[in-house]
This record gives C-alpha cells, structure tokens and sequence, in this order.
C-alpha cells in the first residue's frame, strides 16, 4: 500500500469510499503486476549494475582509500546497493514518498555531515547512464524518476 | 489469502531488501481478486442497513428501518456500521489493519458488540454466495479474534450468557460499566 492510498484509507474511516476514492484505488491495484515483473527483474540485475558502476567508478576515485580507510570501496557499493533496493520499493509501490521518508532525508544528512556529496556524485549519475545497459527501455523509465529523485537529493 | 498481515508491517519487515517470492505472489494474486473484492464491497455497502436492521430485530427490536431506537439501539447500530465498514475496507485493500483497529474502538464502545456481531456475521454470509463467503471469511475470522482478544481483557458482566439471552430494547443491552470497574 502507498502512502496516497494509505492516507485515502485514514480519510474514509467509518465510511464507504466514495466513487472516485474507488477509481483511485482501482488504478493503482490495476498496476501492481506489471510493478511486480519489472521489480523482479530489478532484482535480479542489481549486481550487474553496480558491477559497472563500481567499475567505472573506481578509476575516477584513486585517492578514496587513502581518505577513507581500506573499507572505502566495500562502503561505497554497500550504500549504492541500500538505495537501489530503497528506489525499487517506492517503483513497486508507486511511491516516491516511501524513497524520501524511508531513506534519503536521513543519507541526505549523513553524507552532508561527512562532505560526501561531491565525491558521491559521479556514481549517481553512472547508475543512471547505466540503467539502458542494463535493463530494458521499460525498466528503466519505471526505475528512472525515483534514480533522479536520489540523486536530486543526495548529491546534487 | 487465509493467513492475513498486514503490508505495511511487511515492507517495513524488508526495508533495505526485497520483498520475499511469497509476498510478490500476494500482491499479484490480491491485484488478479480486486474486481471480485470490489463487488463484494459494493453489495455490503447496498446491504448494509438491511443487515443490521436484522440484527436489531433479533436484538429485540420489533419495528422497521422507520421506527425510532432506544439510545443503545442507536448505539449498537452505528458501531456494527463501523465494524462492517472496516470490513469492507479491510477485504478491499487486501489488509486486516482496518478491521483490528476499528473493531476494537468499537468494542470499547459496546461491550455486547460480540454476540451482535455473531449475529451479523450469520446474517451477512447467510446473504452471500459461497464465493463472497469464501472472500469475506478471513476478515471475519478476524474481527472475531480481536473480539476474543478485547473480551480476554476486558470481560463484560454478561459475556458468559448465550446469544439467546441478548436483553430486550426496553432493558440497555449492557449495563454502563463505573470507571472504577473500567480501570480495574
């Protein structure tokens, strides 16, 4: 359930939905196989994506160890992996409220606090150029606003 | 779906991960059964005041949907309103968050909301054919284990007497419990 049919639900307490709540709910229920397949393949992807992410990544961070600690890398994917997973929650829900909530207001804080967002930036815009790679035309666009959104949020 | 959770406690079980295979087949087969789901909403909704009607009527209540209710009629009356709205909502989202939530504000209502609420289940599915029972059944089940539940806690005087012995609308179906027996 997303947080727009959520907050319908807290609305119609104690009533029946009315014609137009139903025709909201019906659309979004109508989507959820097709969410569901596309999440699938997201899924079973992730590692080929940030297999080239983190290949094309590397090279343009030389000093990142050095800066960072010799977990530097291992951190990197870990975190690109976090929000992959989080973007393909909100597309299977139809949610970018879920993306925000859940986790980029808090890794928005985390990597300001660090002075991250600079040295992050380029791997943000690696997934995004990755994504047709990778995946098919559908995927991608399903996947593509909430990719945007992170990196809107977290490094621009 | 006999074994019932509630989404958003599942995603937040798998926040930073993937759903399970087994969560992606509910979705799947809960979007495949919303058209039936949605039907079956519909008809609770154009039943409903003839459902409760019979209940009160089997409560006591001799007159029709015109005639006036005692205060404790009225009272029964909108919280089975709840309780079944909550229903409805619950099959309709496929989540059995509504129906917990709202039938255990209305037995704090209503302490002899159980037995009318058995009267209601026995009215509503004698309504229904077997596939809309069949449909309905799981959330029935439980709006009846919240009553156990709330009952477990908080026992009414008369909640060892049968349906049998439901008062009479001259007589409030349950006597109005002090505070000092409500905090007990």
């Amino acid at each position: 359930m997303n947080s727009r049919v959520a907050e319908l639900m807290q609305q119609s307490e104690g009533r029946y939905l009315r014609p137009d709540e139903l025709k909201t709910l019906h659309a979004y229920v109508e989507g959820i196989p097709k969410r569901v397949r596309l999440y699938q393949v997201l899924q079973a992807k992730e590692q080929e994506l940030l297999d080239r992410v983190m290949e094309k990544f590397q090279p343009m961070m030389p000093n990142l160890i050095r800066q960072h600690g010799h977990l530097a890398w291992e951190r990197c994917r870990r975190d690109l992996s976090m929000v992959w997973r989080y973007c393909c929650m909100a597309m299977l829900l139809n949610d970018e409220d879920y993306l925000r909530d859940k986790l980029l207001y808090w890794l928005e804080t985390i990597l300001k606090s660090f002075k991250m967002r600079d040295q992050c930036q380029p791997a943000y815009k690696l997934m995004l150029d990755s994504l047709t790679y990778i995946f098919g035309a559908e995927e991608s666009e399903m996947i593509r606003p909430y990719l945007l959104l992170a990196k809107s949020m977290l490094v621009n | 779906m006999d074994d019932l959770h509630s989404w958003p406690e599942r995603i937040a079980e798998r926040e930073g991960d993937y759903l399970t295979p087994d969560d992606l087949q509910d979705l799947i087969r809960y979007s495949l059964s919303f058209q039936e789901r949605l039907e079956l909403y519909q008809v609770l909704q154009q039943q409903e005041l003839t459902w409760i009607q019979k209940v009160l009527q089997q409560q006591g209540h001799s007159g029709g949907t015109e005639s006036p209710l005692t205060p404790s009629q009225r009272l029964l009356a909108r919280q089975l309103a709840f309780c079944l709205r909550s229903l409805g909502l619950s099959l309709l989202i496929g989540d059995p968050t509504p129906v917990q939530q709202v039938t255990l504000g209305a037995m704090e209502q209503y302490l002899g909301l159980p037995q009318a609420l058995a009267q209601l289940r026995a009215v509503v599915q004698g309504s229904l054919p077997a596939d809309q029972q069949g449909l309905l059944a799981p959330y029935w089940q439980e709006l009846q284990a919240v009553c156990a539940t709330s009952q477990a806690q908080f026992p009414s005087p008369s909640s060892s007497r049968s349906e049998a012995e439901v008062d009479l609308p001259t007589v409030p179906p349950e006597r109005a419990l002090t505070l000092a027996e409500m905090f007990v």
